[in-house]
């Protein structure tokens, strides 16, 4: 590919390409199934029930407002990543017979498996905004921020499914590599604490290289704009804002540049 | 531009394509320090192609010949752009019909109908286009009763044929096609000549690997005869036969 513009033009030119690959995604993985699409509910139902359960009635004192929204949120958030990021990764050797003998614009593989695992990342969320009303948590004009921090995230996964996807195909371990790395992540997340107990427990710096992970500003905004009513910090969201448009364009280049050798690796 | 250039449709200037074969595979730790640490590369360069000087015109109807491993495929790879070359050049104008093998990508439990979906727009066709070639290409498939039922019910004949029927509606000026001549029963096989015939006629370019030689005449006037990834002849169908057939006698 020569560069930038041809490159976008022609996953535009396939966008109907894109839309049957994450239609495809969707049907297969329901179609033999008697519940069908049921199960992409019941399960983060179940999941995220007992987590209200046992915040609400195991662990209830929670130094949080709305403590079992609190987990939720940031959980859910969490989710985006580990739904996507695998599943890309893998996504250039599960098509290794669309790659070899068919020619369209490769990049919109991930862009695929990221739209539809993000489904089942906006079933959660409609399933937490249920939740939400049951605990009566006010609805503000603060919501209008939740736009922007999941396309701030998106941005973020697709860049980083793209590059793990590239070298996924020459490097047969990343994607153990990714499997573990996304552990850390968990941790190194604000989900069970607030991205505040980081800010005051810790040192400057270390609170600097915290926020490096784009999920740290995401989950802290999502919740300023659903429990607290506020605006997204500016320091923690811009850079996450930052990194993760700086992982999107590293990733679509990285994608675009081992392109030319995933016919010869696979 | 004089006339003669705006004819060619193919063009390969010292064309290679090299690949480097390693005995197990990547990983990154082993790969980082073998390379980095040990400064040792234990991968050996294989020449699929080498130093091949091809045009090919508007509307010809070429054959390539040679050898399992002399390098076939890969040249059609990468004229479709699936592969690209590690020296020289190639430039291919015009909108390229792979049929490098019929339906790839088709998903087994989705259904026939579904398929010729994905399969028709991931070969660069639009929402509109799919619709409306639809009907012509379950026409030409011969597979209407079969439609609303998943791939995984199909025999391998009927799979190809809706593989074969999508790919020729997408309507390139340049089609390429690996060993798809046995595809399907004879009389499938029989339409699928008519329409390649009519292909020729509408001034499409053909290139084809085949080992079926009887199957060329009648179709190619020219060949291309390639020997462990060198070209060995070029020129008219019946004199590159025979001397091929020679050579392998």
């Amino acid at each position: 590919m020569q560069n930038w513009f041809d490159v976008i033009t022609d996953i535009w030119r396939h966008r109907y390409a894109l839309r049957n690959l994450i239609l495809k995604d969707f049907r297969i993985r329901y179609r033999n199934m008697s519940l069908g699409v049921l199960w992409s509910v019941l399960n983060p139902l179940v999941l995220l029930g007992m987590l209200v359960t046992i915040f609400t009635f195991v662990f209830p004192r929670g130094t949080e407002k709305y403590f079992p929204i609190f987990i939720l949120l940031g959980l859910t958030s969490y989710n985006f990543l580990s739904l996507c990021i695998p599943v890309a990764t893998g996504c250039i050797m599960e098509n290794s017979q669309l790659v070899k003998k068919v020619i369209f614009p490769r990049h919109i593989l991930p862009i695929s498996v990221v739209l539809s695992q993000s489904i089942h990342v906006v079933i959660q969320f409609g399933l937490v905004a249920i939740f939400i009303l049951f605990f009566r948590v006010p609805i503000t004009l603060s919501f209008l921020w939740l736009p922007l921090i999941f396309l701030v995230e998106i941005l973020f996964v697709l860049g980083a499914g793209m590059l793990c996807s590239a070298l996924n195909v020459y490097f047969k371990d990343i994607r153990y590599m990714v499997e573990s790395l996304l552990t850390v992540m968990f941790w190194l997340s604000p989900v069970f604490y607030s991205l505040q107990r980081v800010y005051v427990s810790f040192p400057r710096w270390v609170y600097g290289i915290y926020i490096l992970n784009p999920l740290a500003g995401c989950i802290d905004a999502t919740r300023n704009a659903i429990i607290y009513n506020r605006p997204p910090d500016l320091i923690s969201m811009g850079v996450a804002t930052t990194v993760s448009l700086t992982f999107f364009i590293v990733g679509f280049y990285v994608f675009g540049k081992m392109e030319r050798i995933f016919a010869d690796c696979i | 531009m004089t006339n003669e250039d705006t004819k060619q449709i193919i063009s390969m200037q010292h064309l290679g394509k090299r690949y480097l074969v390693r005995s197990r595979r990547p990983y990154v730790g082993r790969e980082v320090i073998q390379r980095y640490v040990l400064r040792r590369d234990n991968r050996t360069a294989f020449w699929a192609l080498r130093d091949i000087n091809v045009s090919i015109n508007c509307g010809e109807s070429v054959a390539i010949v040679g050898r399992n491993g002399a390098g076939k495929s890969t040249l059609l790879g990468l004229v479709a752009g699936t592969i690209y070359p590690t020296e020289g050049s190639i430039h291919v104008g015009g909108r390229i019909g792979a049929l490098l093998e019929l339906g790839a990508g088709f998903h087994p439990d989705l259904t026939g109908r579904e398929n010729i979906f994905l399969n028709a727009s991931l070969l660069g066709l639009t929402k509109e286009e799919v619709v409306a070639n639809f009907n012509s290409i379950v026409a030409f498939s011969e597979l209407r009763d079969f439609i609303e039922m998943p791939l995984r019910n199909y025999s391998s004949g009927m799979q190809v044929r809706l593989g074969f029927a999508v790919a020729i509606h997408i309507n390139p000026s340049v089609i390429i096609m690996d060993e798809v001549f046995s595809v399907g029963d004879q009389s499938f096989q029989k339409k699928c000549l008519d329409r390649i015939h009519s292909f020729k006629e509408e001034g499409r370019t053909l290139l084809f690997v085949t080992h079926g030689l009887a199957g060329l005449k009648g179709i190619c006037e020219r060949a291309i005869w390639l020997d462990q990834g060198r070209l060995s002849m070029d020129g008219p169908l019946d004199d590159v036969l025979e001397a091929y057939t020679a050579s392998c006698a």
